[in-house]
Protein backbone atom coordinates (compact mmCIF):
# COMPACT_ATOMS: atom_id res chain seq x y z
CA UNK A 1 0.00 0.00 0.00
CA UNK A 2 2.73 2.02 0.95
CA UNK A 3 4.71 1.22 -2.59
CA UNK A 4 1.39 2.72 -4.15
CA UNK A 5 1.41 6.08 -2.79
CA UNK A 6 4.93 6.60 -3.41
CA UNK A 7 4.66 5.44 -6.69
CA UNK A 8 1.72 8.05 -7.18
CA UNK A 9 3.64 10.94 -6.01
CA UNK A 10 6.37 10.03 -8.37
CA UNK A 11 4.17 10.14 -10.86
CA UNK A 12 2.63 13.38 -10.15
CA UNK A 13 5.96 14.89 -9.42
CA UNK A 14 7.06 14.03 -12.95
CA UNK A 15 4.02 14.93 -14.98
CA UNK A 16 4.82 18.67 -12.88
CA UNK A 17 8.41 18.80 -13.80
CA UNK A 18 7.45 18.00 -17.50
CA UNK A 19 4.96 20.58 -17.98
CA UNK A 20 6.82 23.16 -16.40
CA UNK A 21 9.89 22.52 -18.47
CA UNK A 22 8.30 21.76 -21.97
CA UNK A 23 8.42 24.49 -24.51
CA UNK A 24 5.16 26.26 -25.72
CA UNK A 25 4.43 23.91 -28.72
CA UNK A 26 5.49 25.96 -31.67
CA UNK A 27 2.96 27.56 -34.02
CA UNK A 28 -0.05 26.49 -31.69
CA UNK A 29 -3.45 26.76 -33.17
CA UNK A 30 -4.84 28.23 -29.85
CA UNK A 31 -2.11 31.36 -29.47
CA UNK A 32 -3.32 34.44 -28.61
CA UNK A 33 -1.88 36.71 -31.37
CA UNK A 34 -3.30 40.20 -29.87
CA UNK A 35 -6.57 41.75 -28.54
CA UNK A 36 -9.41 44.02 -29.69
CA UNK A 37 -8.72 47.24 -27.77
CA UNK A 38 -11.82 49.28 -29.46
CA UNK A 39 -14.25 48.28 -31.63
CA UNK A 40 -16.20 51.64 -33.35
CA UNK A 41 -19.38 50.24 -35.02
CA UNK A 42 -19.89 46.97 -37.12
CA UNK A 43 -16.92 44.95 -36.41
CA UNK A 44 -16.97 40.96 -36.90
CA UNK A 45 -14.73 38.50 -36.35
CA UNK A 46 -13.96 34.57 -37.36
CA UNK A 47 -12.01 31.92 -36.82
CA UNK A 48 -10.75 29.56 -39.95
CA UNK A 49 -13.84 27.07 -38.86
CA UNK A 50 -16.50 29.23 -37.52
CA UNK A 51 -18.66 32.02 -38.61
CA UNK A 52 -18.14 35.91 -38.31
CA UNK A 53 -19.10 36.79 -34.76
CA UNK A 54 -19.84 40.54 -33.57
CA UNK A 55 -16.61 41.85 -32.19
CA UNK A 56 -16.72 43.36 -28.57
CA UNK A 57 -13.82 45.13 -27.27
CA UNK A 58 -11.16 42.66 -25.58
CA UNK A 59 -12.21 39.94 -27.82
CA UNK A 60 -9.13 38.05 -28.37
CA UNK A 61 -7.66 37.05 -31.60
CA UNK A 62 -5.66 34.07 -32.39
CA UNK A 63 -3.52 32.86 -34.86
CA UNK A 64 -5.63 32.78 -38.13
CA UNK A 65 -8.35 34.54 -37.19
CA UNK A 66 -10.25 37.34 -39.45
CA UNK A 67 -11.50 40.56 -38.33
CA UNK A 68 -13.68 42.67 -40.82
CA UNK A 69 -14.84 46.34 -40.12
CA UNK A 70 -18.41 47.57 -41.85
CA UNK A 71 -19.13 51.10 -43.15
CA UNK A 72 -17.65 54.03 -40.88
CA UNK A 73 -16.49 51.27 -38.53
CA UNK A 74 -12.91 51.05 -36.92
CA UNK A 75 -11.28 48.52 -34.83
CA UNK A 76 -8.15 49.38 -33.03
CA UNK A 77 -6.01 45.76 -32.64
CA UNK A 78 -2.97 45.47 -30.26
CA UNK A 79 -0.04 42.52 -30.33
CA UNK A 80 1.29 41.36 -27.59
CA UNK A 81 4.25 43.29 -27.87
CA UNK A 82 2.41 46.39 -27.63
CA UNK A 83 2.33 46.92 -31.76
CA UNK A 84 -1.03 48.36 -33.25
CA UNK A 85 -3.11 48.58 -35.83
CA UNK A 86 -5.99 50.80 -36.49
CA UNK A 87 -8.34 49.20 -39.30
CA UNK A 88 -10.19 51.78 -40.83
CA UNK A 89 -13.82 51.33 -42.24
CA UNK A 90 -14.80 48.39 -44.89
CA UNK A 91 -11.40 46.60 -44.29
CA UNK A 92 -10.66 42.72 -43.80
CA UNK A 93 -7.32 41.40 -42.11
CA UNK A 94 -6.59 38.00 -40.90
CA UNK A 95 -3.76 37.93 -38.52
CA UNK A 96 -0.99 35.06 -38.23
CA UNK A 97 1.69 35.37 -35.22
CA UNK A 98 4.10 32.17 -35.09
CA UNK A 99 6.38 31.80 -31.97
CA UNK A 100 10.00 30.66 -33.55
CA UNK A 101 12.42 29.66 -31.31
CA UNK A 102 13.53 32.96 -29.87
CA UNK A 103 11.03 35.27 -32.05
CA UNK A 104 7.76 36.07 -32.63
CA UNK A 105 6.80 36.38 -36.11
CA UNK A 106 3.90 38.65 -37.01
CA UNK A 107 2.44 38.65 -39.87
CA UNK A 108 -1.09 40.46 -40.77
CA UNK A 109 -3.15 39.83 -43.98
CA UNK A 110 -5.18 42.79 -45.68
CA UNK A 111 -6.98 41.93 -48.60
CA UNK A 112 -8.95 45.19 -48.47
CA UNK A 113 -9.30 48.00 -47.35
CA UNK A 114 -7.07 50.68 -44.82
CA UNK A 115 -5.18 50.52 -41.65
CA UNK A 116 -2.89 52.04 -39.97
CA UNK A 117 0.56 50.82 -37.90
CA UNK A 118 2.32 51.74 -35.42
CA UNK A 119 4.82 48.85 -34.61
CA UNK A 120 6.85 48.77 -31.45
CA UNK A 121 10.92 48.15 -31.86
CA UNK A 122 11.38 45.06 -32.90
CA UNK A 123 13.99 42.46 -30.93
CA UNK A 124 16.06 40.75 -33.14
CA UNK A 125 14.57 37.60 -33.59
CA UNK A 126 10.90 39.39 -33.95
CA UNK A 127 9.08 40.50 -37.01
CA UNK A 128 5.98 42.40 -38.20
CA UNK A 129 4.79 41.87 -41.24
CA UNK A 130 2.18 43.06 -43.76
CA UNK A 131 0.99 41.44 -46.63
CA UNK A 132 -1.18 42.59 -49.42
CA UNK A 133 -2.39 40.80 -52.46
CA UNK A 134 0.56 42.45 -54.66
CA UNK A 135 3.60 43.30 -51.75
CA UNK A 136 4.90 42.24 -48.59
CA UNK A 137 6.26 44.97 -46.05
CA UNK A 138 8.71 44.33 -43.18
CA UNK A 139 8.06 46.66 -40.82
CA UNK A 140 10.33 47.46 -37.69
CA UNK A 141 9.93 50.55 -34.87
CA UNK A 142 7.56 52.30 -38.12
CA UNK A 143 4.10 54.20 -38.06
CA UNK A 144 2.83 54.73 -41.00
CA UNK A 145 -1.01 53.51 -43.19
CA UNK A 146 -1.33 50.92 -46.05
CA UNK A 147 -4.29 51.16 -48.54
CA UNK A 148 -5.09 48.11 -50.62
CA UNK A 149 -7.66 49.03 -53.21
CA UNK A 150 -10.24 46.78 -54.86
CA UNK A 151 -8.05 45.17 -57.54
CA UNK A 152 -5.20 44.30 -54.62
CA UNK A 153 -3.05 47.55 -55.39
CA UNK A 154 -1.01 49.00 -52.55
CA UNK A 155 -0.24 52.23 -51.38
CA UNK A 156 2.13 52.54 -48.06
CA UNK A 157 2.90 55.78 -46.59
CA UNK A 158 5.75 55.56 -44.10
CA UNK A 159 5.68 58.27 -40.96
CA UNK A 160 8.36 57.27 -39.65
CA UNK A 161 11.14 54.27 -39.17
CA UNK A 162 11.78 52.44 -42.80
CA UNK A 163 9.58 49.54 -44.11
CA UNK A 164 11.25 46.90 -46.82
CA UNK A 165 8.57 46.26 -49.01
CA UNK A 166 8.81 43.73 -51.48
CA UNK A 167 6.04 42.70 -54.81
CA UNK A 168 4.30 39.13 -54.62
CA UNK A 169 3.77 39.51 -58.61
CA UNK A 170 4.80 40.29 -61.35
CA UNK A 171 8.41 42.12 -61.78
CA UNK A 172 8.69 41.26 -57.99
CA UNK A 173 10.56 44.53 -57.39
CA UNK A 174 11.34 45.60 -54.34
CA UNK A 175 12.42 48.87 -52.31
CA UNK A 176 13.08 50.37 -49.22
CA UNK A 177 10.56 53.31 -48.33
CA UNK A 178 11.64 55.56 -45.50
CA UNK A 179 9.71 58.75 -43.10
CA UNK A 180 8.04 60.91 -45.28
CA UNK A 181 7.83 58.42 -48.23
CA UNK A 182 5.49 56.30 -50.12
CA UNK A 183 5.21 53.40 -52.59
CA UNK A 184 1.96 52.23 -54.88
CA UNK A 185 2.59 48.72 -55.77
CA UNK A 186 0.97 47.56 -58.69
CA UNK A 187 -0.65 44.86 -59.89
CA UNK A 188 2.32 44.33 -62.59
CA UNK A 189 4.95 44.19 -59.75
CA UNK A 190 6.51 47.51 -59.93
CA UNK A 191 7.26 49.25 -56.56
CA UNK A 192 7.06 52.87 -56.90
CA UNK A 193 8.74 55.03 -54.36
CA UNK A 194 7.88 58.82 -53.96
CA UNK A 195 8.01 61.49 -51.17
CA UNK A 196 4.22 61.26 -49.45
CA UNK A 197 1.86 63.63 -51.19
CA UNK A 198 0.06 66.47 -48.25
CA UNK A 199 -3.33 63.73 -49.21
CA UNK A 200 -1.30 60.96 -48.69
CA UNK A 201 0.06 62.45 -45.21
CA UNK A 202 -3.26 63.63 -44.26
CA UNK A 203 -4.76 60.63 -44.66
CA UNK A 204 -2.38 58.88 -42.30
CA UNK A 205 -3.02 61.27 -39.91
CA UNK A 206 -6.50 61.08 -40.13
CA UNK A 207 -5.89 57.54 -39.54
CA UNK A 208 -5.42 58.46 -35.89
CA UNK A 209 -8.97 59.04 -35.30
CA UNK A 210 -10.48 56.76 -33.16
CA UNK A 211 -11.67 58.49 -30.43
CA UNK A 212 -15.81 58.52 -30.55
CA UNK A 213 -17.12 61.97 -29.52
CA UNK A 214 -20.96 63.34 -30.18
CA UNK A 215 -22.65 66.74 -30.86
CA UNK A 216 -26.10 67.17 -29.28
CA UNK A 217 -28.75 69.05 -31.27
CA UNK A 218 -31.64 70.00 -29.21
CA UNK A 219 -34.97 70.49 -31.30
CA UNK A 220 -38.75 71.20 -30.62
CA UNK A 221 -38.96 67.76 -32.27
CA UNK A 222 -36.28 65.73 -30.09
CA UNK A 223 -32.99 65.44 -29.56
CA UNK A 224 -30.40 64.54 -32.22
CA UNK A 225 -26.91 63.09 -31.94
CA UNK A 226 -23.96 63.57 -34.37
CA UNK A 227 -21.13 60.80 -33.32
CA UNK A 228 -17.70 61.85 -35.54
CA UNK A 229 -14.71 60.68 -35.09
CA UNK A 230 -11.67 62.85 -33.44
CA UNK A 231 -8.64 62.22 -32.38
CA UNK A 232 -7.67 59.81 -29.14
CA UNK B 1 42.93 120.93 18.07
CA UNK B 2 43.22 118.97 14.50
CA UNK B 3 41.21 116.16 15.92
CA UNK B 4 38.55 118.09 17.39
CA UNK B 5 37.83 120.20 13.95
CA UNK B 6 38.06 116.90 12.04
CA UNK B 7 35.26 115.81 14.60
CA UNK B 8 33.60 119.03 14.66
CA UNK B 9 33.29 118.79 10.63
CA UNK B 10 31.90 115.00 10.06
CA UNK B 11 29.41 115.92 13.40
CA UNK B 12 28.41 118.80 10.96
CA UNK B 13 28.13 116.62 7.79
CA UNK B 14 26.25 113.84 9.32
CA UNK B 15 23.75 116.32 10.72
CA UNK B 16 22.98 118.02 7.18
CA UNK B 17 22.69 114.65 5.62
CA UNK B 18 20.19 113.67 7.91
CA UNK B 19 18.37 117.03 7.42
CA UNK B 20 18.08 115.94 3.83
CA UNK B 21 14.27 116.06 3.63
CA UNK B 22 13.24 112.34 2.20
CA UNK B 23 10.32 110.68 0.87
CA UNK B 24 10.22 106.92 1.68
CA UNK B 25 6.86 105.02 -0.06
CA UNK B 26 5.75 101.80 2.26
CA UNK B 27 3.14 99.71 0.40
CA UNK B 28 1.63 97.51 2.40
CA UNK B 29 2.53 93.85 2.31
CA UNK B 30 -0.16 92.57 2.78
CA UNK B 31 -1.97 94.28 0.31
CA UNK B 32 -4.08 91.89 -1.62
CA UNK B 33 -5.10 92.53 -5.38
CA UNK B 34 -8.41 93.59 -4.68
CA UNK B 35 -7.67 96.27 -2.73
CA UNK B 36 -5.15 97.40 -5.27
CA UNK B 37 -7.19 96.95 -8.19
CA UNK B 38 -10.23 99.33 -6.17
CA UNK B 39 -7.33 101.95 -5.41
CA UNK B 40 -5.77 101.72 -8.76
CA UNK B 41 -8.85 102.79 -10.83
CA UNK B 42 -10.28 105.13 -8.13
CA UNK B 43 -11.09 108.44 -9.43
CA UNK B 44 -11.16 110.22 -5.89
CA UNK B 45 -8.38 109.47 -3.87
CA UNK B 46 -10.44 109.39 -0.47
CA UNK B 47 -12.45 106.66 0.64
CA UNK B 48 -9.78 104.38 -0.87
CA UNK B 49 -8.75 101.80 1.34
CA UNK B 50 -4.85 102.24 2.76
CA UNK B 51 -2.62 100.77 0.18
CA UNK B 52 0.28 102.84 0.90
CA UNK B 53 2.19 105.20 3.15
CA UNK B 54 4.34 107.98 2.18
CA UNK B 55 7.45 108.31 5.00
CA UNK B 56 8.15 112.26 4.92
CA UNK B 57 11.39 113.38 6.39
CA UNK B 58 11.46 117.17 6.26
CA UNK B 59 10.88 118.60 9.86
CA UNK B 60 9.28 121.99 9.77
CA UNK B 61 9.05 122.29 5.86
CA UNK B 62 5.99 123.03 3.74
CA UNK B 63 5.84 120.69 1.28
CA UNK B 64 4.31 119.50 -1.80
CA UNK B 65 3.78 115.74 -2.39
CA UNK B 66 3.05 114.58 -6.52
CA UNK B 67 2.00 110.44 -6.92
CA UNK B 68 2.44 108.55 -10.02
CA UNK B 69 0.74 105.38 -10.96
CA UNK B 70 1.36 103.71 -14.15
CA UNK B 71 0.40 100.44 -15.75
CA UNK B 72 1.74 98.13 -17.53
CA UNK B 73 -0.17 95.76 -19.50
CA UNK B 74 0.61 92.16 -19.56
CA UNK B 75 2.77 91.93 -22.72
CA UNK B 76 2.94 95.25 -23.22
CA UNK B 77 7.05 96.54 -22.88
CA UNK B 78 6.06 100.13 -21.70
CA UNK B 79 4.32 101.96 -18.74
CA UNK B 80 1.55 103.86 -19.55
CA UNK B 81 -0.04 106.53 -17.16
CA UNK B 82 -3.04 106.13 -15.08
CA UNK B 83 -3.58 108.86 -12.56
CA UNK B 84 -1.37 111.52 -11.02
CA UNK B 85 -2.45 114.11 -8.22
CA UNK B 86 -0.47 116.92 -6.36
CA UNK B 87 -1.25 117.81 -3.27
CA UNK B 88 -1.56 121.68 -1.80
CA UNK B 89 0.99 122.68 0.63
CA UNK B 90 1.43 120.75 3.80
CA UNK B 91 3.56 120.72 6.52
CA UNK B 92 5.36 117.47 6.14
CA UNK B 93 4.54 114.61 8.02
CA UNK B 94 3.97 110.88 7.11
CA UNK B 95 0.95 110.06 5.23
CA UNK B 96 -1.00 107.69 3.91
CA UNK B 97 -3.08 107.45 0.67
CA UNK B 98 -6.62 107.57 2.51
CA UNK B 99 -5.49 110.99 4.34
CA UNK B 100 -4.94 112.51 1.01
CA UNK B 101 -8.08 115.10 0.60
CA UNK B 102 -8.60 115.63 4.26
CA UNK B 103 -8.05 118.78 6.07
CA UNK B 104 -4.72 119.33 6.21
CA UNK B 105 -3.47 117.60 2.53
CA UNK B 106 -5.78 118.84 0.27
CA UNK B 107 -5.39 117.96 -3.69
CA UNK B 108 -4.20 120.67 -5.44
CA UNK B 109 -4.85 119.01 -8.83
CA UNK B 110 -5.06 115.63 -10.74
CA UNK B 111 -5.55 113.67 -13.39
CA UNK B 112 -7.10 110.18 -14.57
CA UNK B 113 -6.98 108.49 -18.11
CA UNK B 114 -10.53 107.39 -17.90
CA UNK B 115 -10.17 104.55 -21.17
CA UNK B 116 -7.22 102.71 -18.78
CA UNK B 117 -9.31 102.98 -15.83
CA UNK B 118 -12.35 101.64 -17.50
CA UNK B 119 -9.72 98.64 -19.14
CA UNK B 120 -8.49 98.10 -15.23
CA UNK B 121 -12.39 97.79 -14.42
CA UNK B 122 -13.42 95.44 -17.23
CA UNK B 123 -10.47 93.20 -16.22
CA UNK B 124 -12.10 93.00 -12.60
CA UNK B 125 -9.02 92.55 -11.02
CA UNK B 126 -5.13 94.55 -11.34
CA UNK B 127 -3.39 92.75 -14.19
CA UNK B 128 0.28 93.15 -15.31
CA UNK B 129 2.67 95.28 -13.35
CA UNK B 130 1.74 98.97 -11.71
CA UNK B 131 4.17 101.38 -10.71
CA UNK B 132 4.03 103.68 -7.56
CA UNK B 133 5.76 106.54 -7.27
CA UNK B 134 5.61 109.61 -5.01
CA UNK B 135 7.71 112.86 -5.40
CA UNK B 136 8.60 115.25 -2.97
CA UNK B 137 9.03 119.06 -3.65
CA UNK B 138 9.91 122.32 -1.56
CA UNK B 139 6.23 124.48 -1.64
CA UNK B 140 7.99 127.57 -2.30
CA UNK B 141 11.06 126.74 -5.16
CA UNK B 142 9.21 123.79 -6.65
CA UNK B 143 12.19 121.77 -6.66
CA UNK B 144 12.19 118.05 -6.15
CA UNK B 145 13.86 117.35 -2.80
CA UNK B 146 13.15 113.23 -2.80
CA UNK B 147 11.24 110.52 -4.77
CA UNK B 148 11.19 106.86 -4.13
CA UNK B 149 8.78 104.54 -6.33
CA UNK B 150 7.48 100.54 -6.00
CA UNK B 151 6.68 97.81 -8.62
CA UNK B 152 3.68 95.53 -7.66
CA UNK B 153 3.30 92.80 -9.84
CA UNK B 154 0.32 91.01 -10.59
CA UNK B 155 1.12 88.01 -13.11
CA UNK B 156 -1.49 85.56 -11.48
CA UNK B 157 -4.52 87.39 -11.03
CA UNK B 158 -6.98 85.82 -8.29
CA UNK B 159 -10.60 85.67 -10.27
CA UNK B 160 -11.71 86.27 -13.41
CA UNK B 161 -15.09 86.52 -14.80
CA UNK B 162 -15.31 85.27 -17.66
CA UNK B 163 -18.14 85.38 -20.62
CA UNK B 164 -18.11 81.42 -21.73
CA UNK B 165 -20.92 82.18 -23.92
CA UNK B 166 -22.38 84.09 -26.25
CA UNK B 167 -18.91 84.72 -28.08
CA UNK B 168 -17.44 87.40 -29.87
CA UNK B 169 -18.63 88.00 -33.18
CA UNK B 170 -20.99 84.56 -33.37
CA UNK B 171 -24.11 84.99 -34.90
CA UNK B 172 -27.01 83.58 -32.96
CA UNK B 173 -30.52 82.57 -32.73
CA UNK B 174 -32.82 85.02 -31.30
CA UNK B 175 -34.68 82.51 -28.81
CA UNK B 176 -31.42 80.33 -28.28
CA UNK B 177 -28.75 82.57 -26.65
CA UNK B 178 -27.89 81.12 -23.38
CA UNK B 179 -25.26 83.18 -21.80
CA UNK B 180 -23.10 81.01 -19.58
CA UNK B 181 -19.91 82.48 -17.26
CA UNK B 182 -17.06 81.55 -15.20
CA UNK B 183 -18.11 81.44 -11.09
CA UNK B 184 -16.37 84.16 -8.70
CA UNK B 185 -15.73 82.79 -5.86
CA UNK B 186 -17.68 84.57 -3.12
CA UNK B 187 -20.21 86.41 -5.02
CA UNK B 188 -23.64 87.45 -3.64
CA UNK B 189 -24.83 87.70 -7.07
CA UNK B 190 -24.19 88.63 -11.00
CA UNK B 191 -25.73 90.87 -13.12
CA UNK B 192 -26.35 91.14 -17.08
CA UNK B 193 -26.58 94.33 -18.70
CA UNK B 194 -26.85 94.28 -22.69
CA UNK B 195 -27.57 96.42 -25.34
CA UNK B 196 -28.17 96.90 -28.70
CA UNK B 197 -24.94 98.69 -30.84
CA UNK B 198 -26.69 100.93 -33.36
CA UNK B 199 -23.33 102.03 -34.71
CA UNK B 200 -20.36 99.79 -35.48
CA UNK B 201 -18.13 102.62 -34.94
CA UNK B 202 -18.70 102.77 -31.44
CA UNK B 203 -16.40 101.10 -28.82
CA UNK B 204 -18.18 98.11 -27.08
CA UNK B 205 -18.24 100.05 -23.54
CA UNK B 206 -19.85 103.16 -25.41
CA UNK B 207 -22.46 100.59 -27.11
CA UNK B 208 -23.14 99.10 -23.19
CA UNK B 209 -23.79 102.25 -21.91
CA UNK B 210 -25.41 104.02 -24.54
CA UNK B 211 -26.77 102.09 -27.21
CA UNK B 212 -30.24 100.76 -27.02
CA UNK B 213 -30.74 99.23 -23.69
CA UNK B 214 -31.85 95.16 -24.03
CA UNK B 215 -30.86 94.26 -20.58
CA UNK B 216 -30.27 97.13 -17.33
CA UNK B 217 -27.92 95.42 -15.03
CA UNK B 218 -30.07 93.25 -14.04
CA UNK B 219 -29.69 90.63 -10.51
CA UNK B 220 -29.69 87.15 -11.94
CA UNK B 221 -29.15 86.01 -8.92
CA UNK B 222 -26.54 83.32 -7.81
CA UNK B 223 -26.72 81.36 -10.93
CA UNK B 224 -24.14 81.04 -13.78
CA UNK B 225 -26.22 80.53 -16.71
CA UNK B 226 -29.39 81.86 -18.03
CA UNK B 227 -31.15 82.19 -21.27
CA UNK B 228 -31.04 85.64 -22.80
CA UNK B 229 -34.46 85.68 -23.53
CA UNK B 230 -35.26 85.23 -19.98
CA UNK B 231 -34.39 88.54 -18.81
CA UNK B 232 -35.25 90.62 -22.05
CA UNK B 233 -36.76 93.86 -21.30
CA UNK B 234 -37.31 94.76 -25.16
CA UNK B 235 -36.98 91.96 -28.10
CA UNK B 236 -34.20 91.52 -29.82
CA UNK B 237 -34.03 92.59 -33.58
CA UNK B 238 -33.03 89.80 -36.00
CA UNK B 239 -29.97 91.10 -37.73
CA UNK B 240 -28.78 93.70 -34.93
CA UNK B 241 -25.84 93.57 -32.91
CA UNK B 242 -25.93 93.04 -29.32
CA UNK B 243 -23.36 94.02 -26.51
CA UNK B 244 -23.17 92.14 -23.03
CA UNK B 245 -21.30 92.03 -19.96
CA UNK B 246 -21.74 90.14 -16.59
CA UNK B 247 -20.57 91.64 -13.57
CA UNK B 248 -20.32 89.62 -9.92
CA UNK B 249 -20.84 91.52 -6.42
CA UNK B 250 -18.28 89.97 -3.69
CA UNK B 251 -19.60 91.28 -0.57
CA UNK B 252 -16.86 92.85 1.86
CA UNK B 253 -15.78 94.85 4.76
CA UNK B 254 -15.48 98.46 2.96
CA UNK B 255 -18.63 97.78 0.62
CA UNK B 256 -17.50 94.51 -1.15
CA UNK B 257 -15.63 95.01 -4.74
CA UNK B 258 -17.58 94.94 -8.59
CA UNK B 259 -15.62 92.28 -10.75
CA UNK B 260 -16.76 92.74 -14.44
CA UNK B 261 -16.19 90.14 -17.48
CA UNK B 262 -15.03 92.00 -20.89
CA UNK B 263 -17.65 92.64 -23.02
CA UNK B 264 -18.53 90.57 -26.01
CA UNK B 265 -20.56 91.57 -28.88
CA UNK B 266 -22.41 89.15 -31.43
CA UNK B 267 -25.22 89.35 -33.84
CA UNK B 268 -29.00 87.94 -33.77
CA UNK B 269 -29.81 85.74 -36.59
CA UNK B 270 -32.02 87.14 -39.38
CA UNK B 271 -34.10 84.39 -41.08
CA UNK B 272 -34.53 86.92 -43.97
CA UNK B 273 -31.61 87.83 -45.03
CA UNK B 274 -29.05 86.04 -47.75
CA UNK B 275 -26.27 85.24 -44.90
CA UNK B 276 -29.39 83.08 -43.68
CA UNK B 277 -30.09 81.27 -46.75
CA UNK B 278 -26.69 80.64 -47.46
CA UNK B 279 -26.20 79.27 -44.08
CA UNK B 280 -29.37 76.55 -45.25
CA UNK B 281 -27.95 75.61 -48.44
CA UNK B 282 -24.59 74.96 -47.07
CA UNK B 283 -26.48 72.70 -44.14
CA UNK B 284 -28.24 71.18 -46.85
CA UNK B 285 -24.92 70.35 -48.63
CA UNK B 286 -23.25 68.93 -46.02
CA UNK B 287 -25.87 66.76 -45.09
CA UNK B 288 -25.99 64.79 -48.67
CA UNK B 289 -22.30 64.68 -48.54
CA UNK B 290 -23.17 62.85 -44.92
CA UNK B 291 -25.66 60.56 -46.16
CA UNK B 292 -29.08 59.82 -45.15
CA UNK B 293 -30.43 60.76 -41.85
CA UNK B 294 -33.46 61.48 -40.05
CA UNK B 295 -32.23 64.96 -39.15
CA UNK B 296 -31.11 65.74 -42.30
CA UNK B 297 -34.35 64.95 -43.73
CA UNK B 298 -36.26 66.13 -41.57
CA UNK B 299 -34.01 69.55 -41.91
CA UNK B 300 -34.54 69.30 -45.47
CA UNK B 301 -38.33 68.91 -45.18
CA UNK B 302 -38.78 72.28 -42.62
CA UNK B 303 -39.80 70.29 -39.78
CA UNK B 304 -36.59 71.06 -38.04
CA UNK B 305 -36.32 75.03 -37.92
CA UNK B 306 -32.52 75.81 -36.92
CA UNK B 307 -33.38 79.00 -35.36
CA UNK B 308 -35.13 76.71 -32.89
CA UNK B 309 -31.85 74.86 -32.18
CA UNK B 310 -29.32 74.24 -29.44
CA UNK B 311 -26.36 72.73 -30.37
CA UNK B 312 -24.02 71.58 -27.44
CA UNK B 313 -20.59 69.88 -28.02
CA UNK B 314 -19.93 66.96 -25.79
CA UNK B 315 -18.53 68.71 -23.15
CA UNK B 316 -21.38 71.14 -22.82
CA UNK B 317 -20.11 74.10 -24.30
CA UNK B 318 -22.46 75.63 -26.95
CA UNK B 319 -22.17 75.96 -30.90
CA UNK B 320 -24.04 78.58 -32.82
CA UNK B 321 -25.53 76.92 -36.45
CA UNK B 322 -22.84 78.53 -38.02
CA UNK B 323 -20.24 76.80 -36.19
CA UNK B 324 -22.06 73.58 -36.43
CA UNK B 325 -21.92 73.71 -40.72
CA UNK B 326 -18.47 74.55 -40.35
CA UNK B 327 -17.48 71.48 -38.24
CA UNK B 328 -19.62 69.39 -40.32
CA UNK B 329 -18.20 70.69 -43.40
CA UNK B 330 -14.45 70.07 -42.07
CA UNK B 331 -15.60 66.94 -40.54
CA UNK B 332 -18.21 65.23 -43.21
CA UNK B 333 -15.76 62.47 -43.45
CA UNK B 334 -15.15 61.54 -40.02
CA UNK B 335 -19.22 61.60 -39.21
CA UNK B 336 -20.20 58.25 -38.09
CA UNK B 337 -23.64 58.16 -37.33
CA UNK B 338 -26.68 60.28 -36.37
CA UNK B 339 -29.10 59.31 -33.90
CA UNK B 340 -32.47 60.51 -32.47
CA UNK B 341 -31.97 59.94 -28.70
Amino acid sequence: MKGINILKLISILSFLLFTAFHPLPVNPSGYNAAIVLKVIQDVKHKKPTTDWLQTKPATQLETADQLRTGDKSIAVVRFVDGSSLRVRENTTITIFADKKDRGLIKNTKIDVGKMRFDVEKQQDEDEFIITTPTAVATIRGTSGFVNVDENGQTLLVVETGIVDVRALVGAQQAGTVEAGNSSFINREGNVQINPSTEQEKNEARNTLRTNEKYLQIQTPQGTFRIYYLDFE
Amino acid sequence: MKILTIFSMVFISISLLSAQPSIKLIVFPELTTADFASFATLEDLQGAPRIFCAEINAPNQTVVMKGIIEWKKIGSPDYVLIAWFITRPFLSRTLCNDDIGKVDVRIYDHYANTNLIEENIRYGKPTGEYRLTVELYDSTSQNLLSSDSRNLVFLNPSQTLTIINPRANQTYDAGNILVEWTPISGASEYYIKASERNDPNQSLEEALQRGTPLVNDRNVGIITSINLRDILERELRPGSEVVLQVSANVPGPAGGKKIFSEIVNFSILNPESQYYQQLVARFNNVMNRIGQNEFGQMFQSGQIDPTKIQIRKEDGTIMTFEELINFLEMNANNIIRITKE
